[in-house]
Formats: C-alpha cells, sequence, structure tokens
C-alpha cells in the first residue's frame, strides 16, 4: 500500500499533506495531554513495533504469506492518535532511509495508513466492542475494516491521477489507470490476502498479550473519546454551505467553458465534458455540436444556465474571464436555480 | 540385555513437507534492515551539513516528479552518474540495485497501460522512478540517520517528533535483534509439521511487545538521570556549517538544475 514516488502528482500529494498537518498536530497535542511523561518513551518504540511489523510475512491459510501494518492493533493498545504518530514516524523511516514509499507521497502515505487505518480500525472496534461479547473479534473486524478503508482511499487517489492530471492528447501524466482499474487492482488483494494478514496479526497479538500479560498496556492508552471526531465532522457538515456565499468558482466545479479557459489541466477534461454533453444533451435543440441555431456548446448542467453577451454580464457572480464575441454562461443565483 | 520395546523401535520419523518459510522470508528482512542500521556508525562526517542536501533532494525529486521530457531526465541521470562515480563498489551494488529493482517493478506495473493509449508518459514513470530512488539512496549512503534527524530539527518539525523518530531508531535496531533471535529460535524448534503458525508469529510479535515495555521504562529512568526531558537542540560540532563551501557548490548545481527545468520544460513559455 506504500505510493511510491512519481504516481501521484504533486498537488494530490500537498492537498493530502495540507490535511496531514492538523491531523498530526491534534495528535501531539492529544499525546502530550493523555499520555503520562514516563510512557513518552513507549511512542518511539510503537513506532519501532510498527516498522518491524511491516517486516514480518504472517502465514496465511494455504501456505502463502502476507504483510500487516498493524495500525489497527497499536491503536487498540496506545489509542488512535498515538497510533497515527507511531506508523507516521515508521512511514518517514521507510520513505528516507529505505526508498519504501515516495517522499513527495508521504503525506498521502500517512494520510492511508497514519489516519485512515488506525482510526476507522479503532472506531469500528470500540463500537462493535459493546454489542460483540468477544473483544478479539471486535478488533479483527476493525482491523480488516480499517486496511481495507486505508486501500480503497489509495485505489482512488490512484484513480483520479488519470481523469485530472492529463495532456492536450488526453495522456495520463502520473498513475495511468482511471477508477475502474485501480479500485479493483488494490482491493482484491487486500479483500483477501492483506486484509486476513492483517486480521491474523492485530488479534493472534492481542490474545497472546490476553493470555500472558492482561494488563500490560492498560495503564498507557489515552482515554480516547469520538467526540472531537465527531464534532469535527458536524463543523466541516455545518460548515458547507458557506460555499455558496462565495463570489468564485469552487475548485474542481467548473463548466465546460471554464474547463476550456483552464491550459493547466490540458484538454483532456473538456473533451470528456463535450463527450458527456454529447450523450446527455440538455435540449434537443442545443447540441454539443456547433449549428446555425446554437453556435457554442453548452454545457449540461443541473442548474439552469442562461448565455447573455459578455458585455451584459457584469454582475459578480458571472465568470471573471470575459472573450468579446462569446457568448459567456452567466452563472445563475440560487434564487434563480432554485425559484 | 534386553532393550524395552520402545527403545528397540526402529526410529521411522518422517515429517511431512510444511511451508515453514515465513520464518526464513522475515529473519531474512529483519537481518537486512540490522545490517543497514550497523552501517550507519561507519559513515565518515562530511564538510556539509545534512539539511541542504535533504533540501535539494527534495527538490530534484520534485522536478523529476514534474518533468515531462526526456530531455530534463537525462540531464539528471548524467548528474547522478556522475556522484555515483565517487562512491565504492559495495555502495555503487546497493544504490544501483535498489534503484533498479524498484524501476523494473515499476515497469511491470505500467506496462498493460500501453494498451489503455497511456503509453506516453507511462513509460516515463520507470525512468523517473530510477531517478528518484537513486537519488535518495546516494542521500542516505553519504549521510549518517542521525545527521538526517537533526536537519530535520532545522525544519521547525515539533521536538516529540523528533524524539519519536530518533527512539524508534534506536529500538528497530533493538526490537530487531530480539527478533531476529527470537525467530531464529523458532525456527531450531520448527521441526515437523507446525499446525499453528499464527501462534507461533503471534508470539514472536507478542514477546516483543512485552519486551518494548520494559525497555521505555529503561529509557524513561535514563533520560530522568541525565536530565533530558525529550528537548532536543541542534549541535553543529562546535563549528559553523551553516553554509560551507560544499553546500554553497550543492546550491550553485540545484540552481543550474532550476534552471535547465525552466527551459527544458518550458515552463513560462
Amino acid at each position: 500500500m506504500h505510493i511510491p514516488e512519481n504516481y501521484l502528482s504533486p498537488s494530490t500529494c500537498g492537498v493530502l499533506g495540507a490535511v496531514m498537518v492538523p491531523i498530526w498536530l491534534l495528535s501531539i497535542r492529544k499525546v502530550k495531554e493523555t499520555v503520562p511523561r514516563e510512557k513518552l518513551p513507549l511512542l518511539g518504540i510503537a513506532a519501532a513495533f510498527s516498522f518491524l511489523a511491516m517486516m514480518f510475512n504472517i502465514p496465511l491459510p494455504g501456505g502463502t504469506t502476507g504483510h500487516a501494518v498493524g495500525g489497527t492493533l497499536i491503536a487498540i493498545l496506545f489509542g488512535p492518535y498515538a497510533a497515527c504518530l507511531a506508523v507516521s514516524v515508521a512511514l518517514l523511516i521507510q520513505a528516507l532511509f529505505f526508498g519504501d514509499g515516495g517522499i513527495l507521497a508521504f503525506g498521502a502515505n500517512c494520510f492511508n495508513m497514519a489516519f485512515v487505518l488506525p482510526f476507522t480500525g479503532y472506531f469500528i472496534y470500540h463500537g462493535l466492542k459493546k454489542v460483540i461479547p468477544s473483544e478479539t473479534i471486535a478488533a479483527g473486524i476493525g482491523a480488516y475494516i480499517g486496511i481495507n478503508a486505508a486501500a480503497f482511499c489509495a485505489a482512488v487517489e490512484f484513480g483520479i491521477q488519470p481523469l485530472l492530471f492529463t495532456d492536450g492528447a488526453g495522456q495520463a501524466l502520473y498513475c495511468p489507470y482511471p477508477l475502474w482499474i485501480s479500485i479493483p487492482a488494490m482491493m482484491i488483494g487486500h479483500l483477501t490476502l492483506f486484509g486476513l494478514a492483517e486480521v491474523v496479526f492485530t488479534t493472534g497479538i492481542l490474545t497472546y498479550l490476553r493470555k500472558t500479560s492482561p494488563d500490560l498496556f492498560h495503564a498507557v492508552q489515552a482515554p480516547s473519546s469520538s467526540k472531537s471526531l465527531f464534532g469535527l465532522l458536524a463543523a466541516l457538515i455545518a460548515a458547507t454551505p458557506l460555499g455558496l456565499l462565495a463570489a468564485g468558482t469552487a475548485w474542481g466545479e467548473w463548466d465546460a467553458e471554464e474547463l476550456a479557459d483552464t491550459d493547466f489541466f490540458g484538454s483532456a477534461l473538456a473533451i470528456r465534458h463535450r463527450a458527456w454533453n454529447r450523450a446527455f444533451p440538455s435540449t434537443p435543440s442545443c447540441r454539443t455540436t456547433p449549428s446555425p441555431a446554437c453556435p457554442m456548446p453548452q454545457a449540461t448542467s443541473f442548474r439552469p444556465s442562461s448565455a447573455q453577451p459578455c458585455s451584459s454580464s457584469s454582475s459578480k457572480s458571472s465568470r471573471p474571464s470575459c472573450h468579446p464575441g462569446r457568448p459567456s454562461i452567466r452563472r445563475p443565483s440560487i434564487k434563480e436555480a432554485y425559484p | 540385555m534386553k532393550l524395552p520395546e520402545w527403545a528397540a523401535r526402529e526410529e521411522i520419523y518422517n515429517p511431512g513437507s510444511d511451508w515453514d518459510y515465513f520464518i526464513s522470508r522475515s529473519l531474512l528482512r529483519l537481518v537486512s534492515i540490522l545490517t543497514a542500521l550497523r552501517s550507519q556508525g561507519l559513515r565518515p562526517t562530511r564538510p556539509i551539513g545534512a539539511a541542504p542536501p535533504l533540501l535539494a533532494t527534495l527538490v530534484m525529486v520534485l522536478f523529476v516528479v514534474l518533468a515531462r521530457t526526456t530531455a530534463f531526465l537525462w540531464a539528471v541521470l548524467a548528474g547522478e552518474l556522475v556522484l555515483l562515480c565517487f562512491h565504492r563498489g559495495r555502495q555503487l551494488r546497493q544504490v544501483l540495485g535498489a534503484a533498479l529493482a524498484a524501476a523494473l517493478f515499476c515497469a511491470v506495473i505500467v506496462a498493460p497501460s500501453i494498451l489503455l493509449g497511456n503509453g506516453r508518459y507511462a513509460l516515463l514513470l520507470p525512468g523517473k522512478t530510477f531517478l528518484t530512488v537513486t537519488a535518495l539512496m546516494l542521500l542516505q549512503e553519504n549521510l549518517a540517520w542521525h545527521e538526517l534527524t537533526g536537519a530535520l530539527r532545522t525544519f521547525r518539525i515539533p521536538s516529540l517528533v523528533i524524539f519519536i523518530l530518533d527512539t524508534t531508531l534506536r529500538y528497530i535496531a533493538i526490537l530487531g535483534q530480539e527478533a531476529s533471535e527470537l525467530l531464529t529460535a523458532l525456527k531450531l524448534r520448527s521441526v515437523g509439521h507446525n499446525p499453528d503458525k499464527q501462534a507461533a508469529l503471534s508470539g514472536v510479535a507478542g514477546v516483543m511487545l512485552q519486551k518494548s515495555q520494559r525497555l521505555s521504562q529503561d529509557m524513561y529512568e535514563a533520560m530522568r538521570c541525565r536530565c533530558f526531558t525529550g528537548e532536543y537542540t541542534a549541535y553543529d560540532g562546535g563549528r559553523k556549517r551553516r553554509f560551507t563551501p560544499a553546500a554553497a557548490l550543492l546550491i550553485l548545481f540545484l540552481l543550474a538544475y532550476a534552471y535547465l527545468f525552466i527551459r527544458l520544460e518550458g515552463v513560462f513559455s
């Protein structure tokens, strides 16, 4: 699951790295608040354990072997915030000193394996523990879903590359496989081999520790609650309508003309948009191919749009770029769009 | 003297074939990690701090990833080959082995994309992978790991992260040694068919965790004895190595490559 260099665009790596910064800062704050000072060395040792866990070949039924990340196990033993830091450090060492996983893709790898994996695994374990009598089964399910959620994120990151980053001829600049290839390619292995390896690793060690030293890590685990995570999600949901107040265009929500004006994506997305318009024309009289009735291709939009001359579109909501002689699609106001 | 029946019976124990190569493979990977860690102490001190090479490597990797033409990639390859000429045979084998393996793996991965009509840039990916892995391997061949962690501190990374990183590097060696001894013991005892391999490996990892708990307690006590609170200050050995001639030369090369990138990739055209 380690994403190497060159498969993701630097902008994708930058976005995922930027997403990880507040998560790392929150994890550092939580760890400083909750983990006692005498247990701080254990975090480094947990990272060393995480690193070495990835080196183990886990025996699986049928004679084959697989690798585990151990993110859910560390989250169960030390708490999800400590696991986030420990797995991040293990990934940094792998990338910097062993060339395993890219340096630029470090943020993306951390997002998948140090954030999605331990947090998903831990919260599923935490939720199932209340309804399933066996903690080992809950941990196994958490580990399985956690690693598959991380693999799915990695597959989506791979799959959006040929959609977003192509040259003028539509050739993929980075990972060449679209979503319909990347998701099955990643998920088949993780739903079977690697998911099973993660389950075997997590449940085997938890069973061993429960038998031999049940209270070993009891004092280490930080009292984490899902309140802060749910609070963050609620704040994000509540803040979503704020985007409607913005005057400019939201990134990624371009119509066909705006796509035609952007040159940093090449013409691949505009070509795709024209193909979409050809397949689903907005009105029978206005097709994507130029005609005397409709000289310019018009985007199919779920919101009503109206073409009008450039000179009259001087409102704040209109597109900033204005080409003389070309009809401009005015972005309608909310009242016009949804009367 | 008449032997009892059980002693006189001919031993015909014939263990069936068993798939226990997970022990050998895990052991092999651990030993390779330990070898790499121990070779760190043999690195000679360079007349340059770790921060400029780390920064230069990151920028070069960024240029390589962004490059769309082969001309710039050839220029980077030329630079890397010049650097490789200053290394010993063992180092060359290590760097080129890792880079070629990564490039070959990448070529296998991207080969089917030609069928999708994405051959133009996909075929550049193995070459780019070779260049980026070579750059990283050259960095870690020339700088000791403690110098690299020190360089991270100059990039304002929080002390807690540096502390975890430093502790991790130390304990990878200690726990790795422990794990390799446990795996060797497991291999020696694995005679015949082992019906519960998962339990065997879980035992190894579980013992490692128990050991790590004891090690953390020892480390905390050692920290207290030395009045170390986990706060790091950059130590430069009494010399001001912020802008040495070697660092200036490196920055000049980096600027030259930036110029080449702008011209060959047509950034502003």
